[in-house]
């Protein structure tokens, strides 16, 4: 497993971004708490329109107008990134923390090398000489797992296949060896063959380089195979957060509990699944209380106050006054096992 | 999610806020109006004496009157008459021809799109005043020839962005699965996809209304255009000799010119505008 | 059993395109998308296709309908080839067959409101009036989910979720009650809990109206989850072919076996190690013999002397490869062993 230091790497306080649009302000993110330790693998699953993309846009404070961050903190080695210029954030940004996203070639330069991608980020950061910065390059891709690196180097990104389009862009990423990598969908537009090749490789680099994780990701399973904790993102919240293993095997909000329940897996025989009924809230007109009772077979009068997230394991949070009563040991399930 | 008000409200707000666009708007239908109203509003027949020769604007007559006497203001409302008319139907008939030759160039591709575009690049490349002097020494100089003559001269610059709209929205899956339930092609053409492509043709077409009146006035400044109606672009080459002393002649027919291409081309750009946004919300 | 004739049958079928220069491909040549391809969807089933990009099973897709022509090789649907048909009885025969897309962004025409959009395919194919055609568009509204129908008819796609635009292109689909529905990928798009509606929609449609569905994905859990048998592409052929539970719990095939050993849940019981870098390599297709055994870890001399047929792996299994002759025929070894480049030890499973 991971070694894990003592300090946080990533920590989020009371995060709002908001989108400020002409006729409604859409807080995407609404009131986000979030840390990551050295080391760790931290998983953000949640659907669209849940907020994950903003917030790690947000951390990289890649969000534009009409985008903007509206309130809390975040620090990165104890430093508040929110009050850093942009000047300050470009040097930030790849030395010490870095993305990676779901398509690489919007991401890529189409009309230089890859090799000299991988090379800038390598000059700017880290003050390498062009030639130094070209074999790095070059061993880099080696390390990627591509193969004849010198031939990749000289190629242009529609040039190259899908997967190997990502490699270069996690190439780019780790070239300065930043201490945190964010994900966000890394694999969504890969087939399943290159998918498990490029999570191994994730895998591989981040334990390697005793980078820290965060993945963002729609798909259970992926954040599964590759974290150790979890947040489950809801309209802009966090409605659950704890161990991996303990949230998928016995979730306690119910949100997280239908979520699983329609997921569709290969593992189980064919049947009917279970489905969540109507749609995510309208994030322009929210109403107070939870935000997944209208959808939540288990609603009470008292939801319509937010609930707080109460203590349910070790570590491990849910915001549902399910738990209002019970000690940490002793939480209730929130339905029948699977 | 984020929920929109209806497609077309946020459109027109759009074209609302443009301010500049609304001004064209107002322009336009003011000189729409003036140009519907002539025989009312005109005091005097615009091609008949009136009035002393180059007489200057006063109360008698506010644009004062031409070397023949005869009232500039007049002159002026139903030149703007002729000068909307020739503009609007030669846009139109240039847009319809553009439409067709773009369509089928863009949906059939192949052989009918490489004939279709030799014969676009074609009249792309005849200088216009030289056609125009040819249709009208061969039918002679009415309204209809010099509005023919524009309409078939401009067309090439539709048809090439139809094509385009046509050759990229073929493959679309909407048209796949109107092919799948058993539509023809020529419900293809005319119900699934010319709909979606004409928001540019839209624009231009704006645009070359402004560009049809100019080339119409000066069609008209070189003497081409019916001796028999009044003309703007006539009123300012026949006010060429008297520029210093009757400035009225030149200067009133020149501004509403300038203000009725400029109303055009405000819309075409607030249409362009509104076009647009619509796609990034 | 199956009734005489099979509702939909391809029949050797082979689509090539001219193909583009790229880094390692000659400039001129052709791209086989599908390499004699030949399956058969009976009435009243699920048919799954999987593959990943470049198998052909889109192309495939369009085939089945005849909306591309096929290089070679004939589509029968209900007995009649559709290459010999006139166009007025092609016409006809389209009442009779749907598709459904994976991108509900892009499967309804923007400009087109929902009543108008499923009110098509009555106006093609039947004589009803229009107020006949207003009250099956309203019926289908309810049938997929959509209610209030009067409120769902009158708006257009982009006021629409996701969800519901699939909800309506699955409705145009089912109008007729079509008996063959080919679906491309149609829930690849959406969100996981809008997934599971549509899923149970496909089905519930296929128990009330008897349809065939020929399911195409790349997501096995998903085709495993529809499918009564399923065919696995790769590279324009299919490599194996099954009843779904055989096929994926059992795969015979070594590319079906990478498949199935690549998916997440998988990754996270840690049954497996990873491919190492052997895949995901854009390199010259070699035509001879096995098309995967630049891949496969248990390719043997005679994989690159001739191309293997389908070789029965068990009943009504198949699968395209030379190890179901030998002596040993692997039980998914990936799952329980070490794919690697260098060393192929390994032990069989339990």
């Amino acid at each position: 497993m991971s070694v894990r230091q003592p300090q946080r790497i990533l920590e989020v306080e009371s995060l709002r971004v908001e989108y400020r649009l002409r006729r409604s302000i859409v807080p995407a993110v609404d009131g986000v708490d979030l840390s990551v330790g050295g080391g760790e693998r931290v998983g953000v699953v949640g659907e669209s329109g849940s907020g994950k993309s903003t917030l790690a846009f947000s951390i990289m404070r890649l969000v534009r107008p009409p985008g903007v961050i509206a309130g809390g903190s975040i620090r990165l080695h104890g430093a508040d990134l929110t009050t850093l210029s942009e000047n300050e954030m470009i040097g930030v940004r790849g030395s010490e923390m870095a993305m990676i996203y779901q398509d690489p070639l919007t991401y890529l330069n189409p009309v230089l090398r890859v090799g000299d991608q991988i090379a800038e980020s390598l000059i700017s950061h880290r003050r390498l000489e062009r030639r130094e910065a070209r074999n790095e390059a070059i061993r880099l891709l080696e390390r990627l797992h591509l193969p004849s690196p010198r031939s990749i180097a000289e190629a242009f990104p529609h040039q190259l296949s899908g997967g190997q389009r990502q490699r270069i862009i996690i190439g780019i990423a780790i070239a300065c060896r930043p201490k945190l990598l964010i994900a966000d969908e890394p694999t969504t537009a890969l087939d399943v063959t290159v998918q498990a090749e490029i999570l191994k490789l994730i895998d591989e680099l981040v334990v390697e380089l005793g980078m820290s994780l965060l993945l963002i990701s729609h798909d259970l399973a992926i954040v599964a195979a590759l974290c150790e904790r979890v947040y489950v993102m809801y309209a802009g919240r966090f409605v659950e957060t704890g161990p991996i293993e303990s949230v998928y095997r016995a979730p306690k909000h119910p949100y997280t509990e239908a979520l699983l329940g329609a997921s569709v897996t290969l593992l189980e025989p064919r049947s009917r699944f279970r489905t969540i009924p109507g749609a995510p809230p309208d994030l322009a007109h929210l109403r107070s209380g939870c935000r997944f009772a209208d959808r939540c077979p288990l609603r009470m009068d008292i939801c319509a106050q937010y609930p707080p997230a109460f203590p349910v394991g070790s570590n491990w949070t849910a915001s549902c006054w399910v738990h209002a009563d019970a000690r940490t040991d002793e939480s209730p399930r929130v339905s029948r096992p699977r | 999610m984020v929920s929109m008000a209806s497609d077309r409200l946020d459109a027109s707000a759009v074209f609302a806020a443009n301010r500049l666009a609304l001004l064209g708007l107002v322009l336009i239908a003011l000189f729409v109006a003036l140009a519907v109203l002539a025989p009312l509003l005109a005091p005097y027949p615009p091609l008949k004496g009136s009035g002393p020769a180059l007489a200057p604007p006063r109360e008698a007559h506010f644009f004062g009157t031409d070397d023949l006497g005869r009232d500039v203001f007049s002159q002026v409302l139903y030149g703007t008459r002729v000068s909307l008319l020739v503009g609007l139907s030669s846009a139109t008939i240039s847009g319809i021809i553009g439409v067709l030759v773009g369509a089928t160039a863009g949906f059939f591709g192949g052989i009918v799109d490489d004939s279709l575009m030799r014969l676009t690049d074609l009249f792309q490349v005849i200088p216009r005043i030289f056609l125009s002097i040819l249709l009208v020494a061969l039918f002679g100089q009415t309204l209809t020839v010099t509005t023919i003559a524009i309409g078939i001269l401009s067309w090439p610059g539709t048809a090439r962005i139809l094509r385009a709209e046509f050759l990229s929205k073929r493959t679309a899956d909407y048209v796949t699965a109107a092919r799948s339930i058993g539509a023809g092609p020529a419900e293809l053409i005319f119900r699934e996809i010319l709909p979606n492509a004409l928001a540019p043709v839209i624009v231009t077409s704006s645009l070359l209304v402004g560009s049809a009146i100019l080339l119409e006035a000066g069609l008209a400044f070189i003497g081409l255009s019916d001796p028999n109606q009044v003309s703007l672009g006539r009123m300012i080459s026949a006010a060429l000799p008297f520029m210093r002393d009757a400035w009225w002649m030149s200067v009133f027919p020149g501004v509403v010119l300038f203000s009725i291409t400029l109303g055009f081309n405000l819309i075409g750009d607030g249409l362009s505008d509104m076009m647009n946004p619509r796609l990034r919300r | 059993m199956h009734a005489p004739m099979s509702l939909l049958e391809l029949v050797d079928l082979v689509k090539e395109f001219p193909a583009p220069a790229g880094l390692l491909q000659p400039r001129h040549g052709v791209v086989r998308a599908v390499n004699h391809v030949s399956l058969q969807v009976e009435q009243r089933e699920t048919v799954g296709v999987v593959g990943e990009s470049g198998s052909g099973k889109t192309t495939l897709a369009r085939l089945a309908l005849h909306l591309i022509d096929p290089t070679r090789g004939h589509v029968r649907f209900l007995g009649r080839s559709l290459e010999n048909l006139s166009a007025g009885e092609l016409r006809a025969l389209r009442a009779h067959m749907a598709i459904i897309f994976q991108d509900p962004y892009a499967s309804l025409n923007p400009r087109q409101h929902v009543d108008y959009i499923l009110g098509r395919p009555f106006d093609l194919h039947t004589r009803l009036s229009r107020r006949e055609i207003r009250r099956k568009v309203l019926n289908l509204l309810d049938r997929v989910g959509l209610s209030p129908a009067v409120d769902f008819a009158r708006k257009f796609p982009h006021q629409l979720s996701g969800g519901q635009r699939q909800r309506v292109a699955i409705g145009r689909a089912v109008a007729l009650e079509p008996k063959l529905i080919v679906a491309d990928e149609p829930v690849s798009s959406l969100d996981v809990s809008v997934r599971a509606q549509i899923l149970n929609l496909l089905r519930d449609l296929q128990s009330d109206l008897g349809g065939s569905y020929l399911f195409i994905s790349h997501d096995l859990s998903v085709v495993h989850s529809i499918s009564d048998r399923v065919a696995v592409m790769y590279e324009g052929e299919i490599v194996e072919e099954g009843r779904a539970p055989d096929v994926f719990l059992n795969p015979a095939h070594p590319y079906t076996q990478l498949l199935v050993a690549s998916i997440p849940e998988h990754l996270k019981e840690r049954r497996v190690d990873f491919v190492a870098g052997k895949g995901d390599a854009i390199g010259a297709k070699d035509p001879q013999g096995c098309i995967f055994r630049l891949r496969c870890p248990y390719a043997m001399p005679r994989c690159s002397e001739a191309e293997p047929p389908l070789l029965n792996a068990g009943e009504g299994h198949s699968a395209r490869c030379f190890l179901l002759e030998e002596t040993l025929p692997p039980a998914n070894w990936v799952l329980t062993r070490a794919w690697t480049d260098a060393t192929g030890s390994g032990e069989p499973p339990v």
